[in-house]
């Protein structure tokens, strides 16, 4: 069978000859340059318009990869977020949003679940003042 | 109740102390590069890819017959290459901002990408068995190299690369990440007193953003699979094809090389650009999977993540290329392949001329159709099916 590809290989050669008997035949015509200026059109379209559907950033893929060493005031959080592995993202925590900005924590920590269960029982507060009230 | 068991922790120093915040990776060089080099490279990718991949299929489809095992190996190697960088652009377009084209779309794409990795890779994997059979295993190969076998392996084939994608198809999910939504205590209140708003980094509402990725209904299911499908992917995905492929390339070089003949060196060529194409275009993002894969439930800095995201980005969009690769190294390296393409160029462009141009290149056009003809058919004649 190795023989099989030499004889393909001599015939290549022939074939390499009539290929080049037909690029001289086929380079006078100017239709080969039209051709190549409507693909080059095609792609500088395609291009364009991939380059403005691209104008957006994506905030959507952020994750937190590492926790906060230290802890955090209570009284600077707004509120917090939950990233689970169970999602896109690769690590468990907590995220305490506060006026600088998110804090990503560790939820194997006891002050981080504190934290949590503070901001819950306040909530909690809240809805009972609230429901006696519309009551 | 909090402050009695943390007692070393005084209200007055909350107050005003913070400190240096370790927030959210925000990714910022893999963005910019995603933004940059995605877009172009990728549609490059998929054009030449599509242009390739579409004239080999279409070659099989009118000019020449599945005719050996080569044949049809080719023939679903352009067609999952095809579907690939059909996929591509789709993904990529959705990735770019929030996935906007719903669950169904999601899943389907993520899949069809998945099943069309796993094929691709396979089916070079096959190429390469059945080149080794052609030359060193010569007495069996009339056997072995019957149509009726390599249509089953490539049903095969095309069975396992579903069932390899299987957890892709059933995990991943159109949603919104609920990390992005925060819970406050606030005074207009849902029924469990805390209210849930989508909020940006800057703490400015953001309109809902959807992502298609892996979600889980239990932890211990997310961990494994979240492991699992990157170890198939580069297990099965690349060190299985590409042991088999240095394998039976090497013996294939070894045989081609003790053969007595001028042009044989060619034919190695051949080989060994198809072996370090492979590489070349697998290994990086191969390895950068794996090291991605090892350390991903490990704590990492911002920089790290974002190094690392970049580099699976770049590495990826390199392996990529090698869809838009394949018809060449394997496809119109032929003698016979690339008669038939040649054909069908000169087809189109009599089909253009007409109107295009009706009168003035005619006489030319059909002097190159036949001359085209007669060396279709020499090349035909002798009997080899392998495409080399």
């Amino acid at each position: 069978m190795s023989f099989a590809i030499i004889t393909q290989l001599l015939t290549q050669q022939q074939i390499r000859q009539t290929r080049q008997h037909l690029s001289s035949i086929t380079a006078a015509g100017t239709e080969e340059n039209m051709v190549s200026v409507k693909a080059t059109a095609a792609v500088i379209t395609l291009l364009t318009v991939c380059m403005l559907a691209t104008n957006t950033s994506a905030v959507y893929y952020e994750c937190c990869r590492r926790y906060m060493v230290i802890k955090i005031p209570f009284a600077a959080i707004k509120g917090y977020s939950v990233q689970t592995v169970t999602e896109m993202c690769p690590i468990n925590a907590i995220i305490f949003h506060t006026k600088k900005g998110k804090a990503c924590t560790n939820p194997a920590l006891n002050w981080v679940m504190d934290y949590v269960n503070r901001i819950r029982n306040k909530a909690q507060m809240v809805h009972m003042k609230t429901s006696k009230k519309q009551q | 109740m909090s402050s009695l068991s943390e007692p070393e922790y005084n209200e007055s120093y909350e107050d005003y102390y913070i400190g240096e915040l370790i927030g959210l990776c925000t990714h910022n060089n893999n963005h910019s590069v995603e933004q940059v080099v995605g877009p172009y490279v990728h549609s490059i990718i998929c054009i030449l890819g599509f242009m390739g991949n579409s004239l080999v299929i279409a070659t099989y489809a009118f000019y020449k017959r599945t005719k050996s095992m080569t044949d049809i190996y080719l023939l679903n190697v352009a067609i999952a290459d095809l579907l690939f960088v059909v996929a591509l652009p789709l993904i990529v377009y959705n990735e770019m901002s929030s996935w906007s084209m719903g669950s169904v779309a999601c899943k389907l794409l993520r899949g069809s990408y998945s099943v069309n990795l796993y094929s691709g890779m396979l089916l070079l994997a096959c190429i390469s068995t059945d080149r080794y059979i052609a030359i060193v295993q010569a007495r069996r190969s009339f056997r072995l190299r019957s149509l009726s076998y390599s249509r089953i392996i490539c049903a095969i084939v095309w069975v396992c690369a579903v069932l390899l994608s299987v957890p892709t198809f059933y995990f991943y999910h159109c949603y919104q990440p609920s990390h992005n939504m925060m819970f406050v205590p606030e005074e207009n209140l849902t029924h469990s007193g805390l209210n849930l708003s989508v909020e940006g980094w800057d703490g400015v509402s953001l309109p809902p953003q959807y992502v298609c990725e892996f979600r889980f209904s239990d932890n211990n299911t997310a961990l494994l699979t979240k492991l699992a499908v990157p170890s198939t992917q580069i297990a099965v995905g690349f060190f299985l094809p590409l042991l088999i492929m240095i394998f039976c390339y090497t013996a294939v070089i070894i045989t081609l090389l003790r053969a007595k003949n001028f042009q044989r060196h060619k034919a190695v060529r051949v080989v060994l650009a198809v072996v370090v194409v492979f590489i070349v275009c697998h290994l990086p993002y191969n390895v950068t999977l794996l090291y991605d894969t090892i350390s991903m439930f490990d704590q990492h800095s911002c920089e790290e993540s974002d190094a690392l995201h970049t580099a699976k980005t770049v590495t990826q969009t390199i392996a990529y290329m090698h869809c838009c690769l394949n018809p060449v190294l394997y496809a119109f390296v032929g003698v016979k392949f690339r008669n038939h393409f040649r054909k069908i160029v000169q087809d189109l462009w009599c089909l253009g001329k007409r109107y295009i141009a009706p009168r003035r290149f005619s006489r030319v056009t059909s002097e190159i159709y036949v001359s085209t003809r007669r060396s279709v058919d020499g090349s035909s004649e002798n009997g080899s099916s392998f495409t080399m």
